[in-house]
């Protein structure tokens, strides 16, 4: 390993001095994405703006055998932007650009550092957008949804981030730039490339594909006096053929904090909180939806349907859904939102597991979910600055996932692996399945240096630095 | 032709040194390369029935060798479909839809064409149980419609033509029947239309018969016999029959047409390479 200065070097003759961040503080800042039990400084950050800097510093890397990872806006809730064996970091932040924009074939072109919400910007006034739509879509990046798979209230209908990549172009864990295109000839290696958390290259740029912005949106907000109400609601909904854009419900725990926090109130006697938007085309088509969801609720013992019709009243109602996590800040020093995923007819059983595994810990959980996904994010109060809270936090997390597993689910919808799942990954795959998963990671990447110990167990060298992640040890 | 009925017949038949030439109800052997004169024929359709349907949650679980037809029979005694096309087919005067011929595993394995935007094999494949090379079993994935645990091995296996492995058990997310936008009905022939598509795993002539149309450009990748339709295309209501990408002139979008690019070749090798290097499955199937 060459030593710091070297590096510092090396990396500014590749790329400039201004695009290279070395001081202490600087660096301070990429020591954690935005899951931040596990820290890890990295010994330099680059900020390249081509494809071609991207794979001089991997090849500079590989020849130095110096570890790189790939970063975009660190809003990652698993750590896998974290630099997990203190080496090079790339960020994303200067390929920001969206390269080229085809209307009449509904796709655009932007580099891995656009921000999510600047393309859907971008292509507004064509009535088009770009359907995932992660909570941190004003500041996540296209490469970060491309390495993590992401998701969204949205993509009950319009699919994950795997959906809507038409091609991409990455530097390879050898320092070669390929292309690959999703539905060509061949195999289609974008759909392992997308979800792979920066394991198999870096992602430099990317076709996407636009999707028609709706023409009549209805969005309703449904109380309830119960979670099961609410719940078997959500199944009866999606059993009756209505494929809702999103589906969404809140609990107690969010309420309460909605009203600590902003004021917000909900008819007396209300536990849960149900948001149904339906969208589509012919606005006569969904209203007709939007009615069989609302005597669906009534059925279920709704206790009120505010149905919303313009942009202004529809915003108002998605306040609950969007500043939930938000509102959670008020009522605690640190929050953690986990993510775990469960068939959707096992939503009222998991929700009184991860309410007993609570008080066990004594911790306060609330939970704020994609409820169509069955995608569930049991969201965590505690303080951080106490080390007998952090462990009770993990403790009750692991509780909740295994639970996940047991129910036939899986430890994640859409935050990822990184390295907080790694052991959990162990329990809901054998030896076998995750030889499996080696295989296909070793067609991309047979070294350890490209985001080396996030995803897979077991890999060279990983082990003994956890303890330094965690900072129980140096 | 060999046809086992249970996972340890097929190990053992794998166990023997002769790679295997794997198919389904064989309906798809004209896509198809030759089976090396070495290799032994397995039919996979003695693996076959539903295992379970979970129709609350519109998922479920059966073994790869299913037919198709029965599968969907299966699927609607609750209520639920599987959202795809039928497969194209020559005859008379041109092509028509000729139903679902199949099984579970080939469709997914050939990769066959699909109408519904967003929910091609890839969106509704949630998980499955694959046999290897070396005998061992693996699954990927998970009974939830939505997870990012891991590689999306079963993901990528779709369209690999059973050349990496072999699946065994499928999880399928399915939809509501009479949900959703109503699938398109095929009659016969091609007219005119908005629709421009990438078509996969279709005849050869189909191919012909689509270049004969004056409106229609057609790229054509011989090896997989991926068609780019460029002009107007298939017949069916607008936008809805988008069947994987649309592209108004495929030739720009994959420059030097539609052969596989150099790295993707290279790739499609080392993939291989990692899954099966023994090369026990399918060997020369996409030049593989």
């Amino acid at each position: 390993m060459p030593t710091r200065d070297a590096l510092v070097d090396a990396m500014e003759r590749l790329v400039g001095a201004d695009a290279v961040l070395s001081q202490p503080g600087a660096l301070k800042a990429y020591d954690c994405d935005a899951y931040s039990l596990d820290r890890a400084t990295p010994r330099v950050v680059v900020l390249p703006s081509s494809r071609e800097q991207v794979r001089d510093i991997v090849r500079w890397c590989l020849d130095a055998d110096v570890p790189f990872t790939p970063r975009g806006a660190g809003t990652g809730l698993s750590g896998g932007a974290m630099d997990a064996l203190g080496g090079v970091i790339l960020s994303s932040k200067r390929l920001n650009r969206i390269l080229d924009i085809d209307v009449p074939n509904r796709r655009l072109w932007a580099q891995a550092g656009a921000v999510n919400l600047h393309l859907t910007q971008a292509v507004e006034a064509d009535r088009l957008h770009f359907a995932p739509d992660p909570s941190s879509q004003s500041v996540c990046t296209l490469g970060g949804n491309i390495a993590e798979n992401s998701g969204g209230p949205h993509t009950l209908k319009y699919g994950v981030t795997a959906q809507h990549i038409l091609a991409l172009t990455l530097v390879d864990p050898d320092g070669e730039i390929i292309t690959l295109e999703a539905g060509g000839p061949g195999f289609d290696f974008v759909s392992l490339v997308v979800g792979s958390e920066g394991t198999l290259g870096i992602v430099t740029d990317a076709w996407v594909r636009l999707t028609p912005t709706p023409e009549a949106v209805r969005t309703a907000l449904i109380a309830f006096p119960t979670v099961a109400g609410a719940s078997q609601a959500v199944a009866a909904i999606i059993a009756s053929g209505v494929i809702p854009a999103a589906l969404e419900m809140m609990d107690r725990q969010i309420l309460a904090a909605l009203r600590a926090a902003f004021g917000l109130d909900y008819p007396e006697g209300t536990d849960a909180l149900l948001l149904v938007e339906c969208d589509g085309c012919d606005a006569d088509e969904v209203d007709a939806e939007m009615a069989v969801a609302a005597s669906i609720a009534n059925d279920q013992g709704a206790l009120q349907v505010q149905i919303a019709h313009t942009r202004a009243e529809r915003a108002a109602l998605w306040t609950a859904r969007k500043k939930g996590i938000g509102a959670m800040g008020w009522i605690a020093p640190t929050i953690i939102t986990h993510d775990g995923v469960i068939p959707r007819s096992k939503l009222p059983e998991m929700l009184e597991f991860v309410a007993t595994v609570a008080e066990e810990h004594g911790l306060m959980v609330a939970n704020l979910f994609h409820a169509g996904d069955g995608n569930l994010h049991p969201c965590i109060a505690f303080d951080d600055r106490d080390p007998a809270q952090v462990e009770a936090v993990i403790e009750a997390g692991e509780k909740i996932l295994r639970r996940c597993i047991e129910l036939g689910g899986s430890v994640s919808g859409e935050h990822g692996i990184g390295v907080e799942k790694i052991d959990l990954l162990q329990e809901m795959f054998t030896a076998d399945d995750l030889r499996l998963q080696a295989d296909a990671k070793r067609i991309f990447n047979k070294g350890g240096l490209c985001n080396a110990c996030k995803v897979l167990p077991n890999q060279k060298g990983c082990l003994e630095h956890r303890r330094r992640w965690r900072g129980v040890a140096t | 032709m060999i046809r086992p009925t249970s996972v340890a017949e097929l190990q053992a038949v794998l166990a023997d040194e002769k790679p295997l030439w794997v198919c389904g109800l064989d309906t798809k052997r004209r896509f198809r390369a030759a089976p090396p004169p070495e290799a032994t024929l397995v039919s996979m359709a003695g693996l076959a029935g539903v295992i379970a349907i979970h129709p609350e949650d519109q998922v479920a679980v059966a073994w790869a060798g299913t037919p198709l037809v029965e599968f969907q029979e299966a699927l609607a005694e609750h209520g639920l479909r599987l959202p795809i096309l039928g497969e194209w087919r020559m005859g008379g005067a041109g092509w028509h839809a000729a139903g679902m011929p199949g099984t579970l595993g080939g469709w997914l394995a050939m990769d066959m064409p699909h109408v519904w935007p967003g929910y091609g094999p890839r969106r509704l494949l949630l998980g499955a149980t694959v046999l290897r090379g070396d005998g061992t079993i693996a699954k990927a994935g998970s009974q939830a419609v939505k997870s990012v645990a891991g590689y999306d091995i079963h993901k990528f296996l779709v369209g690999t033509r059973g050349t990496l492995a072999l699946f065994l058990q499928i999880i399928v997310q399915a939809l509501p029947l009479g949900g959703g936008p109503p699938l398109v009905e095929y009659e016969s022939g091609v007219s005119n239309g908005p629709v421009e598509a990438i078509l996969t795993t279709t005849p050869t002539g189909f191919a012909d018969a689509l270049a004969r149309h004056a409106s229609i450009t057609v790229v054509r990748a011989p090896a997989t016999q991926t068609l780019w339709l460029s002009g107007s295309a298939l017949a069916g209501e607008g936008d809805r029959v988008v069947a994987a990408t649309p592209v108004r002139d495929a030739r720009a979008v994959w420059p030097g047409g539609a052969r596989v690019p150099h790295a993707e070749r290279k790739l499609m090798g080392m993939a291989k390479a990692a899954f099966d290097p023994e090369r026990r499955f399918n060997p020369g199937e996409l030049g593989l």
